[in-house]
């Protein structure tokens, strides 16, 4: 083969190759690991609120939205879009971007209209206020 | 690339153990441009007043310092931890540290390493012979 100014990206491509088919031929044999679960979260409660809480360094509001069904499932979805700035050389990335989709089950029902959310230096929290049938209750001891 | 070695290696000194115990390596996205370079780090929940950047010896050493946050819940998961935030990077000749800024939005700690005057590219113009 007659060839000038071999690209290095075509080596690239032949090893990227030669790791594909050995990953396809060893797949079988390897336990399946599920995906990272994104974003991590933290959830807590007290008697009144469950308080769920995620961090998204980097994301706006209009970036991010957080769904409520069945009073006990709570989804929060969005896209951590990058810089578009194609005039920057990148060195290193090892922060992740794209879309992601979290949904957890809480530990009880909530009144979902009154969910609010706050987003304060890349830290999303989350307070769920627990429907009135799972609120601690007090009860009164008689005498006789 | 060659002018800047980057790793993460955490080191836990005294300064730290008054607010906590744990120490992350957060995530830095680092580009380049023609006058500077640019990192871009992960530090969620960190304040402006709480970064302490110190540039010594070619060595710049980020340290963000967090108080736990609502440490007396009672958790039903905790899927991460919440710490100090500490990441070194090494820098060539190339930076000049005098001008070397830094600020948080977000959660986003942007810290800019502008390149000295005779490290920047220059256009050379060539004339028709």
């Amino acid at each position: 083969m007659l060839m000038n100014r071999l690209s290095p990206l075509h080596l690239l491509q032949e090893m990227q190759n030669s790791w594909n088919w050995l990953d396809e031929l060893t797949s079988t044999t390897r336990p399946f690991v599920a995906p990272e679960a994104y974003p991590a979260i933290r959830g807590w409660s007290d008697d009144e609120n469950f308080y769920v809480e995620a961090e998204l360094p980097g994301m706006s509001l209009d970036e991010l939205e957080i769904l409520m069904a069945d009073g006990q499932v709570l989804t929060i979805k969005g896209e951590r879009k990058g810089c578009p700035d194609n005039r920057r050389k990148w060195l290193q990335r090892e922060q992740g971007y794209g879309s992601f989709q979290r949904q957890i089950r809480l530990p009880g029902t909530v009144d979902q209209q009154k969910v609010e959310a706050e987003l304060m230096q890349g830290v999303l929290t989350i307070m769920l206020p627990k429907a009135e049938e799972i609120k601690p209750q007090r009860i009164p001891v008689k005498g006789t | 690339m060659s002018e800047m070695i980057l790793h993460g290696q955490p080191a836990v000194e005294s300064q730290t153990t008054a607010l906590s115990n744990n120490v992350y390596t957060p995530r830095f996205d680092v580009c380049e441009t023609d006058d500077e370079f640019t990192l871009y780090g992960e530090m969620p929940g960190i304040a402006p007043e709480d970064v302490e950047i110190r540039f010594e010896n070619h060595q710049l050493a980020i340290w963000g310092k967090m108080a736990p946050r609502h440490p007396e819940a009672r958790y039903w998961t905790q899927e991460y931890g919440i710490g100090n935030y500490y990441r070194t990077f090494t820098l060539g000749d190339a930076i000049d540290a005098r001008l070397i800024q830094a600020e948080v939005k977000d959660g986003i700690l942007t810290v800019h390493l502008p390149k000295k005057a005779e490290a920047r590219p220059v256009r050379i113009a060539v004339k028709p012979g």
